[in-house]
């Protein structure tokens, strides 16, 4: 048998920047503020059709971004509103576009399923599960012809994972060095399916091995232990060095979606959830390192709790696109 | 008559003909704890264990294939995409291979599979998940393709293509999974290739799949109104297509409109058009005609969700268009 821990790469542990860290855990509060609104807004059927909440990713997604540099770019997976907020993405859009709203970002057509904000430099979330992974590969390539010095995060599911374009892509990337970060967020379910049972790897990390990059396994709700390899694996790739792959371990919460019970779960998973939770993890790092008081975050939570309400109240008030316009707009034009 | 509801009629097909051959087992996403993401495969693992249900990783392409191989060593796999757009992952698999082998190995090889797969726009969940993609099959010879639209085909239908000795395909929809309707407790089948004429009529002949069947019945029940007699006839199969019981049909209606939720260009309506204009143009008033989903791609937005496809109200403005 091999030693999985030996074929792994471990990120040089930097020490804690208490500014950033504050930062970091006011994102990781924002999406989970703004997930529970979102789960809310699904039961009063506010958001109709799909909704795959960040709930337990959310130092996952917001260590990762902040790994990134400002021109870097993102693919997130279809649960990945995380990445949107911690990019800075409008939350007033964010809200308007889960509601169908004309004034979301995509004119209220892409919903949470193929959502993609440009303008924070966030690509399109995929309905098809893995096939961001060539398309990121894609981008590698333009990065590498622009000499633009940008990388692109990839980021997929632990299901995901089990399709072709995973190998595909990372070997493309590996035999042309392309500038790109492979990041499995392994949630340990995909649907029904436990990670345990899908994936013939104890780490998706080893695989990297095979493809000739570093692999890294990390806890993936500890925000800054994702945040420093994020930004050794994204250095690297800017440097020349190609890709690597990180596989982000975190719990999901719950059900797949908000309407999924998730009969099939052990219940001692369901009751050990606030072991795992982020936000539990993060507040007490910050405690602990004395970076922040209960009442910064109490204060924190009010202000972003306000913020959110602002959003949810300004995208319910948008309107929904009118029929005829749609009609007269897409009309044989495709 | 008892009632099951659509997903219950597929369940008891496949636990009958499981119970009845060892040889059928099935392959897919989710299909064993959870049931199936439609409830298809409810109880099946308790009922036949993780042998013979197998739950597979995201591997669509792979789901096929394997289940290609293992037909051809003589098992008799029901494969099971819970959404058809999925299916274009395992493209490869099915257009190059499942309809394929048995014409590259004429009388040497057989391929008894079946491929479940469903389709359809509903509940705003967008362009990769509401898709009807039928007529890419049709246009692979060397499939067989089936659409049920009641529980009652749904069952006899499933049962009959696990026993063909050929690859088949079971296109199901996901509006209808909750559909009621009457089922036998007694065995029986509905044989592959026979379109069934859910409702007589004079004036005009509707010939509708899947889930428009249903809109169709009801567009044909308010043109009773207007005084016009529709005729409701739904393929059930496409591939092979009963060409006499829609030539008989337009014989008697002179008028024909094909309806499906698959956006129009290209859709199975073409086909059928064609084969109408062929067979049938003698008959005929006037052109058949296509009522079928807008070509586009699909919003994720259950508020334009209706634009993009037919509705009983927009069959009944488009026949009294025609017949006007
Ligand atoms: C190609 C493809 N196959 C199946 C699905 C259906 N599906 C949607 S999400 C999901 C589970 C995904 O698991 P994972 O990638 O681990 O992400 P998670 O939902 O756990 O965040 C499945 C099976 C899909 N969307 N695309």
């Amino acid at each position: 048998m091999v030693n999985a821990k030996e074929l792994l790469t471990v990120a040089k542990s930097l020490p804690v920047d208490p500014e950033l860290f504050r930062g970091l855990f006011r994102q990781i509060l924002e999406v989970r503020l703004f997930e529970e609104e979102t789960i809310q807004l699904f039961h009063s059927a506010k958001i109709i059709g799909y909704l795959h909440p960040s709930i337990g990713n959310e130092a996952a997604e917001v260590g990762a971004t902040a790994g990134l540099a400002k021109a870097d770019i993102i693919f997130p997976t279809h649960r990945g509103h995380g990445f949107f907020v911690a990019r800075g993405a409008s939350f007033e859009k964010l809200m308007a576009e889960l509601m169908g709203k004309e004034a979301g970002y995509c004119k209220g057509r892409s919903g949470d399923l193929h959502m993609v904000a440009p303008e924070v430099g966030i690509m399109q979330v995929q309905g098809i599960l893995g096939s961001q992974l060539p398309q990121a590969v894609g981008t590698g390539v333009a990065h590498q012809c622009q000499k633009n010095g940008r990388v692109t995060l990839c980021a997929f599911g632990d299901g995901a994972a089990g399709n072709g374009t995973f190998h595909e892509s990372l070997n493309l990337a590996s035999i042309w060095k392309l500038p790109v970060v492979f990041f499995c967020v392994n949630n340990g379910w995909a649907a029904s399916f436990p990670f345990t049972k899908s994936t013939s790897a104890a780490t998706n990390a080893i695989r990297a091995v095979g493809y000739s990059m570093p692999g890294y396994d990390v806890d993936g709700t500890d925000v800054w232990q994702v945040y420093c390899t994020v930004k050794e694996a994204a250095e690297r790739a800017r440097a020349g060095g190609g890709p690597s792959l990180i596989q982000a371990n975190t719990v999901r919460w719950r059900g797949h979606d908000p309407s999924d019970t998730a009969p099939y779960r052990p219940k001692e998973e369901l009751e050990t959830w606030d072991l795992h939770d982020p936000v539990r993890i993060a507040r007490k790092q910050a405690l602990d390192r004395k970076l922040l008081s209960e009442a910064d975050i109490e204060k924190l939570k009010g202000e972003i709790g306000k913020k959110i309400a602002q959003a949810v109240e300004w995208g319910l008030a948008q309107a929904l696109p009118a029929r005829a316009d749609y009609l007269a707009e897409v009309s044989g034009k495709f | 008559m008892r009632q099951l509801q659509y997903n219950e009629a597929l369940n008891e097909a496949l636990i009958e003909e499981m119970t009845r051959d060892e040889k059928v087992i099935l392959i897919g996403e989710d299909v064993g704890a959870y049931g199936g993401v439609f409830k298809v495969s409810k109880g099946l693992l308790e009922r036949f264990g993780p042998e013979r249900i197998r739950d597979t990783p995201i591997c669509e392409s792979a789901i096929i294939g394997t289940a290609t191989g293992a037909a051809l060593m003589g098992m008799r796999p029901v494969a099971e995409i819970s959404f058809i757009d999925f299916i274009l992952l395992a493209m490869d698999q099915i257009g190059n291979h499942v309809a394929k082998i048995m014409q590259i190995a004429p009388g040497l090889l057989e391929l008894p599979m079946v491929i479940r797969t469903e389709g359809g726009v509903g509940g705003g969940i967008g362009c990769q998940h509401s898709q009807s993609l039928e007529a890419l099959f049709a246009h692979l010879p060397g499939l067989k393709i089936v659409m049920p639209s009641t529980p009652y085909d749904a069952k006899g239908l499933l049962k009959t293509a696990i026993r063909d000795n050929t690859p088949v395909m079971c296109i199901e929809n996901k509006k209808l999974y909750a559909l009621k309707g009457p089922v036998p407790e007694e065995e029986y089948f509905v044989p592959i290739g026979k379109a069934d004429v859910k409702r007589e009529g004079k004036d005009i002949t509707i010939i509708a799949t899947s889930f428009m069947v249903h809109e169709a019945l009801k567009a044909a029940e308010a043109l009773e109104k207007d005084g016009i007699s529709a005729e409701v006839v739904d393929p059930r199969t496409l591939v092979p297509l009963d060409v006499d019981t829609l030539v008989a049909s337009v014989k008697k209606t002179a008028r024909a409109l094909v309806v499906h939720e698959a956006v129009e260009r290209c859709g199975i309506g073409a086909e059928i058009s064609a084969v109408l204009n062929e067979k049938a143009y003698d008959y005929l008033d006037g052109p058949v005609l296509r009522h079928a989903g807008l070509n586009v791609s699909l919003p994720q937005n259950w508020h334009l969700e209706p634009v993009c496809i037919p509705s009983a109200d927009s069959i009944r403005e488009k026949v009294k268009s025609i017949l006007g």
